[in-house]
């Protein structure tokens, strides 16, 4: 990990090789980065099937299915799939 | 200071257009080092680096930096900026950004729609800073540009940036990161400032 230094009293550039606490510093950044792609990737999947009807309201009409056990393959995949992405956006 | 009295302007051999000053009616002004206009500083070729810092920067300028052609390493990834303040860039969370408090950077691009890292992807801005230098005044930053992560297509930005929210002190140098991992060896950035008096 190295830096680009652009001087401007000087006009000059250099590279200069990451201190240890910059190189921690880019590590977490990149972390951060990486949890926030996984929200941003499970919202997509929460938008993607609201766009198809299945919105909360339509959750909140399959509560009573479901818990009758009579919710079928399909239906209980979707409500897993939007349960399991909504899980990773609230965190 | 010296002072320089002319009523016009023409090359050596006279053979050229001749610009006449007013004589009565015209403003004042002063021979300085850009006469107000943007002072150019440097251009430098972006490098397989992970950050970018620019330092050194003087008090009682505005400076512009513009990023022509960057493209990220990591695909789909946002431009960042932190500041340092006597030589130390601040990584806190002292930032405000997309209208959001306590954040450890400014995103100066697209978030939504961010940057690619294909060839024919990237970004080009420019970013501006206006009196970084100068303690007792809020800090901001915010850029106008384009950007491309989808095959190519672009998409344009205006005045994404926010603030420097720890202190109202003197700032001396900004850094340019992407949200994840390194720049590309692509681009060029060049850097002016604008003299403010």
């Amino acid at each position: 990990m190295s830096s680009l230094v652009i001087d401007t009293q000087t006009g000059q550039a250099s590279i200069k090789s990451a201190t240890p606490t910059e190189t921690a510093d880019i590590k977490a950044r990149n972390d951060a980065w990486l949890a926030d792609t996984d929200k941003r990737n499970a919202q997509a999947v929460l938008e993607a099937w609201d766009a198809k009807g299945f919105t909360r309201a339509w959750e909140s009409t399959m509560a009573p299915i479901e818990a009758a056990g009579n919710v079928n393959e399909y239906d209980a995949n979707v409500l897993e799939e939007k349960r399991a992405a909504r899980a990773v956006v609230v965190g | 200071m010296s002072t320089l009295l002319v009523d016009a302007i023409q090359d050596s051999d006279g053979a050229g257009p001749k610009a006449t000053l007013p004589a009565s009616g015209g403003s004042n002004f002063t021979l300085g080092p850009n006469w107000g206009a943007l002072e150019f500083v440097s251009v430098t070729s972006i490098s397989a680096v992970t950050n970018i810092d620019i330092t050194g920067l003087a008090a009682g300028y505005d400076y512009s930096i513009c990023i022509r052609g960057a493209i990220p390493a990591t695909d789909d990834t946002d431009v960042e900026v932190q500041f340092s303040q006597s030589t130390t860039f601040d990584t806190g969370a002292n930032y405000s950004t997309r209208s959001v408090a306590s954040q450890s950077s400014i995103t100066v691009c697209n978030a939504s729609a961010s940057v690619g890292n294909a060839a024919d992807e990237g970004v080009s801005l420019d970013l501006t800073i206006p009196e970084p230098n100068v303690g007792s005044r809020k800090k901001f930053a915010w850029a106008d540009g384009a950007s491309s992560y989808t095959d190519g297509v672009g998409y344009p930005f205006a005045g994404k940036g926010g603030a420097y929210d720890a202190n109202l002190n003197a700032v001396d140098g900004v850094r340019l990161f992407w949200s994840s991992g390194d720049w590309q060896a692509a681009g060029k950035i060049y850097v002016f400032r604008r003299r403010l008096s």
